[in-house]
């Protein structure tokens, strides 16, 4: 990669740290852990929003809308040892009916996913594990700001791309990715704004991923059953999801691993693979301990 | 505010950093931000206040964590949740 072409994330970059330098540490640090191609990545996708007319100004608010917005969560996690949104309809009315919060939000969550070390990881870990060579139905419950749903068109031979979101706006972000031609030609892919529960699909999925999903329901294990339902038997199942991670519209909290497992198995599927990260720079037993944040993915499959 | 007040709350909050940054150097003055401390970053912030808190038996509000970006707002935040 020449240097014009590194110009644009460093430019976010240093706007960034610039009006926040607190950021330094941990997003340096985190940048610092990138491959050349996760670079390249995350460089394409900042050149694609300047494409599509944000700005610096305006992608450097997103990105510090979900850090200061995280603060926020922590703070109140910390004083009270619950997220703030016990239902749906809270988590609704304060991020997803509200359009351009919401795109602030994903936006900063995507650029997220290119950055924080946790992200990265997760990210390389469906890179890994998703079947490059499967045909069928690939199925995206939640595709959010889309990343990852690229990332299955770019790296996988399904027949067909679906997504479904119960966020306009994230249906929308997801629309814009396939449909620009920004990142290559897709013309498999289908979108649609609806409720995962209440979908009848006309085929059970071959794969059905499931990126950070599970702590925005209300009903967990019910939702597991209902993915466990929309795959067929030999499916490859993907979801990420989080322990004691607060955000203005995280609803359910598994405590601790085993909770989280132990739901998993109650949701008809078991565990084939794990990537379980602790907050940085922490180990699993002091996040354990003190209740601090930390990611998960798995990779599981349909108990028979 | 009040000034010996302030040079007090400041010497607790010295106090805190150091512990927080197993730093007995760090030299914490109305002025200090981030830019100053390199530890003091978003995995420490939640620590920092949290300690700040329990010492000067205040509670700060979730706007207060995200504002808060330099001892000179902390101080002003910290008067404006009763610490003074």
């Amino acid at each position: 990669m020449n240097e014009t072409s590194q110009n644009a994330s460093d430019r976010l970059v240093a706007l960034i740290l610039q009006r926040k330098p607190m950021h330094r540490k941990f997003l340096q640090g985190s940048l610092a852990e990138l491959t050349q191609s996760e670079r390249a990545a995350a460089e394409q996708y900042i050149r694609y929003l300047l494409q599509q007319d944000a700005s610096y100004e305006e992608l450097a608010e997103c990105y510090l809308t979900i850090v200061q917005d995280m603060f926020r969560e922590e703070m109140h996690f910390k004083q009270t040892g619950k997220y703030r949104c016990a239902s749906y309809a809270e988590a609704a009315a304060a991020v997803y009916d509200n359009g351009d919060y919401m795109r602030r939000y994903m936006i900063g969550l995507a650029l997220s996913s290119y950055w924080w070390i946790n992200h990265i990881q997760m990210l390389r870990f469906f890179q890994k594990t998703l079947p490059a060579t499967r045909r069928g139905v690939y199925r995206e419950v939640g595709p959010g700001h889309g990343l990852y749903f690229l990332e299955a068109m770019r790296s996988s031979g399904f027949d067909r791309y679906e997504g479904v979101d119960i966020s306009a706006t994230s249906v929308a972000l997801t629309q814009g990715i396939v449909a620009s031609g920004y990142f290559g030609s897709f013309d498999k892919a289908s979108i649609w704004q609806g409720d995962f529960l209440s979908e009848r699909f006309e085929r059970p999925a071959d794969a059905l991923v499931m990126g950070e999903v599970l702590e925005h329901v209300e009903e967990p294990e019910r939702f597991l059953e209902a993915a466990r339902s929309a795959v067929a038997d030999d499916a490859y199942v993907f979801l990420t999801t989080c322990i004691n991670s607060p955000a203005v519209d995280h609803i359910y909290n598994p405590e601790t691993l085993q909770g989280l497992e132990a739901l998993i198995d109650r949701g008809g599927f078991r565990v084939l693979d794990s990537c379980v990260l602790p907050k940085q720079g922490c180990t699993l037993e002091q996040c354990a301990q003190d209740r601090l944040p930390i990611n998960v993915a798995y990779v599981v499959a349909k108990r028979s | 505010m009040n000034t010996v007040w302030k040079e007090n709350a400041l010497q607790v909050i010295q106090d805190i950093f150091r512990n927080q940054f197993f730093d007995d150097s760090l030299a914490i003055t109305e002025h200090t931000t981030p830019a100053d401390i390199e530890e003091w970053d978003s995995l420490a912030h939640v620590n920092l206040l949290a300690s700040i808190e329990n010492a000067f038996n205040i509670r700060f509000t979730a706007d207060d964590m995200a504002n808060i970006d330099s001892i000179a707002v902390l101080l002003a935040t910290m008067v404006e949740r009763g610490a003074c």
